[in-house]
């Protein structure tokens, strides 16, 4: 590296400057997407050519799979290539140079200023058990926010220690009486408490940033734009879960909700996001029939003909998931989310009033999901072949022919992603393949209507073991450990190493990785009395709500 | 985690560890037997030889005609045998011909029942001496059947094992391996096997059993492997349930 002791000519430091002139959409990365789209198509003709059709049961899963593969591939690139504008015009930067008048340098008591006219902002702090001290943090980080605004906690979790912690602070507290409608029926509750022209929303973990409402309220000079989203951003990437569900949603927040926005399709997340008060109350408030009140609410608004922003600045940082207990609550939630959508307010049916571009967002939001059943159902294939004979591509076709053929797909996606973020992440993919029994799950209990019941008491301090939540994943292991040494077994037998042996042990090493995590996890939540005082308040708090919702969902089916 | 959760995992582990077994005794069943490639019912052929040259002056068959053993199939007159009669030549009658001396005339007769297959010669024709005049199909009819086979699984193909034949309307019919030869190339070795059935013969004149009829032959292989004892103790349990 060429370095020199040359003093700094400016406070930016080379690796600040880097990041700073870093184009997103550089021409190489163009180019590759491009690249990538020949591959998936050259896939696509590969897996759909006749004459290497195998047989019938292992083709149509190979086929299914791979076809819900390719559409979300093809369609992300695209929304990806789409995104490259910034949703910042010439009103917004107008807006933002007077946004606190003449103030120089505004502090968390300058009034707001939209078009000439003061506007007032509250900050809502969603809570519901969270250890106090996350809350603390949170809550001090959004009273300093700047330009003047009132900063609230809303507990549903009911506890007198947060309240102390609020007073302490000196921000507001709300407690409401019932829990209906989780985090939506919370929401809604302060709204109908507190009157503003606009509020933010954050979790408990998610701490803004000073220049939250400065960055996001300009957009509001637009009288349509109902909400302004940021993206999460993660500081707990200390283990292989929250590493791997934290870089899962890297894609998703640089590229896709940017991209997203010139559909006018950027959904809400739920947390570090900015609503125009009208635009709610134009839909009823946030909705409440759902776990994924905010997807919900975002296509509500858009149904309404309102506009949504996304910025991809970080403006809050929060904590991934860091066990498989609540990496697996997390997608089941987001997973129900977006199949309800498919199941119920279907976006492609003539009686929403979208665009053709909304359509197709939503509906790959609805049928996202879908993604992550397809490895479940792959990793089925191998096993066909070696107990059953059945191939889902002739014999004849030779290893190089799947080799090339999937280098196309797989290869090039991996080289994009690992362009894009500078390094590939291992933990993602490994930790997506070990999730489908969740997606799974999320299909049925969104088809069903059903609420998911976790077979889980909080005995042992409110701890509970990974392998609670994970049983399809150790009997897919055990299955797959099993298959392995048929496969070899068959193949000394016919003296030919085959490529379904190869992809077996594969998978087999693949969820094998996962149980190690788990096994880990397991035996470092032993209990340690300073920490099992702290770690009972969520679990035990959890076991109230969830009847509550139960209760309701049933109350809707009655009425 | 709690003892409930416990049990469901280690009776979920053991439902997996069941049915993977289960697998694997189909996988082994399958490793035991190979399947054709190709197969047909076959018969013997019986050529209708010319023993003297002529001109067919009767057909009495078509191609494809079934015939029974002693009918009549061609009348041949050739005037070198009537000669060769008139000089004193005695030519004897065979099962095969008959031989009219005042008319050198030659009548020839199906040896065996069986079916026309080919008709090298039609009224008017002249043959030569030592020509075809027909082929017949007919005596008892076995299977051919190809196999691909490693060389491993050649070593285990032993005359007299089972198998299992299937119709092309899906009858399923029982099989003896006879005879075993081979050729091998690049490929592996291709093993054509002969089989007798005698559930074969039983079909008679039906069509699924004309020779050439498509056949799909499952040949068991010897099995000396450490499943073998669990699979046969499951077959003898299919078998005394009545399941096979």
């Amino acid at each position: 590296m060429a370095t020199h002791d040359l003093a700094l000519v400016d406070e930016r430091d080379p690796q600040t400057r880097r990041q700073q002139t870093r184009n997103p959409y550089s021409p190489v990365m163009i180019l590759l997407t491009l690249i990538a789209t020949l591959g998936v198509l050259g896939y696509s003709v590969f897996l759909l050519n006749p004459a290497s059709r195998g047989d019938l049961l292992p083709y149509s899963i190979v086929i299914f799979a791979e076809s819900v593969l390719v559409v979300h591939a093809l369609l992300s690139m695209w929304t990806i290539l789409a995104g490259a504008k910034s949703p910042r015009d010439n009103a917004y930067y107008n807006t933002r140079r007077h946004l606190f008048g003449k103030v120089a340098s505004p502090d968390p008591d300058t009034p707001i200023l939209l078009g000439g006219r003061e506007v007032s902002v509250v900050v809502f702090i969603t809570c519901y058990g969270e250890p106090v001290d996350v809350i603390r943090r949170t809550a001090e980080a959004a009273r300093q926010i700047n330009g003047r605004h009132s900063t609230f906690i809303l507990d549903d979790g009911g506890s007198d220690a947060v309240r102390e912690m609020a007073a302490d602070v000196g921000v507001s507290y709300l407690r409401r009486l019932s829990s209906g409608g989780a985090k939506a029926g919370n929401v809604n509750h302060a709204l109908s408490q507190v009157k503003t022209d606009y509020f933010c929303i954050f979790d408990a973990d998610f701490v803004p940033s000073r220049d939250f409402i400065t960055e996001t309220a300009p957009f509001f000079i637009d009288t349509n734009v109902a909400f302004v989203q940021t993206p999460q951003s993660y500081g707990n990437l200390r283990n292989f879960v929250s590493r791997g569900a934290g870089y899962m949603q890297t894609v998703f927040y640089r590229f896709v909700q940017r991209g997203r926005n010139h559909f006018n399709a950027a959904f809400c997340v739920g947390t570090n996001v900015i609503f125009r008060r009208a635009a709610v109350d134009d839909v009823g408030g946030i909705y409440t029939d759902s776990k994924s009140e905010d997807v919900w609410t975002s296509m509500l608004l858009h149904e309404r003909g309102w506009r949504s922003v996304y910025i991809p600045d970080i403006l809050a940082v929060g904590d991934a998931p860091d066990t498989i207990e609540a990496y697996t609550k997390q997608q089941l939630r987001w997973a129900t989310g977006g199949f309800e959508i498919l199941f119920t307010h279907n976006p492609l049916s003539p009686k929403r009033h979208l665009t053709m571009d909304q359509r197709l967002m939503y509906t790959v939001t609805a049928t996202h999901y879908l993604t992550g059943i397809a490895p479940g159902l792959l990793l089925l294939v191998p096993a066909l072949e070696i107990f059953l004979d059945l191939r889902p591509m002739v014999l004849g076709t030779s290893p190089w022919q799947w080799a090339l053929a999937y280098a196309g797909f797989y290869l090039m996606q991996i080289l994009l992603a690992s362009f894009t973020f500078g390094s590939f992440r291992g933990e993602v993919l490994l930790l997506s393949t070990a999730s489908f029994p969740i997606y799974h799950q999320a299909f049925i209990n969104a088809f069903t209507g059903k609420e998911q019941q976790w077979h889980v008491t909080g005995t042992n301090a409110g701890r509970s073991s990974p392998f609670n939540f994970i049983r399809p994943q150790v009997y897919l292991f055990v299955f797959l450990v099993l298959t392995s040494v048929v496969a070899i077994w068959r193949d000394l037998n016919n003296a030919q190493f085959s490529l379904a042996t190869a992809w077996n042990l594969t998978n087999t090493a693949a969820l094998g990785v996962f149980m190690v995590v788990a096994v880990r996890e397991a035996f470092s939540r032993q209990p340690s009395p300073a920490r099992a005082s702290e770690a009972a308040v969520p679990v035990v708090a959890s076991a109230p709500r969830r009847l509550v919702v139960a209760a309701n969902s049933g109350e809707r089916s009655a009425s | 985690m709690t003892w409930i959760n416990r049990l469901r995992l280690a009776l979920g582990v053991l439902g997996v560890i069941v049915l993977t077994f289960g697998l694997a005794l189909v996988f082994n069943h399958r490793q035991n037997q190979v399947a054709s490639y190709q197969a047909e019912v076959a018969a013997d052929t019986f050529n209708v030889g010319a023993d003297h040259s002529g001109t067919v002056i009767k057909q009495a068959v078509e191609a494809g005609d079934t015939v029974t053993k002693g009918q009549l199939l061609f009348e041949v007159q050739s005037l070198q045998l009537k000669e060769d009669l008139a000089n004193g030549l005695e030519v004897q009658d065979t099962p095969v011909y008959k031989v009219d001396a005042k008319r050198g005339v030659i009548a020839y007769f199906a040896v065996a029942d069986g079916r026309v297959e080919a008709l090298n010669a039609q009224k008017g024709n002249s043959v030569p001496g030592g020509g075809s005049l027909a082929t017949i199909y007919g005596g008892d009819r076995f299977i051919l059947a190809d196999f691909h086979l490693t060389p491993r699984d050649y070593a285990r193909v032993v005359p007299g094992a089972p198998a299992r034949v299937t119709l092309a309307n899906d009858q399923v019919i029982s099989a003896n391996v006879e005879h075993v030869a081979v050729a091998s190339s690049a490929d592996g070795a291709v093993a054509t096997l002969r089989l007798d059935s005698k559930e074969l013969l039983s079909l008679g004149k039906s069509t699924l059993a004309e020779p050439g009829a498509p056949l799909i032959v499952t040949v068991e292989l010897a099995d000396s492997g450490p499943l073998a004892p669990i699979t046969d103790a499951v077959n003898d349990l299919l078998q005394q349930v009545g399941l096979r």
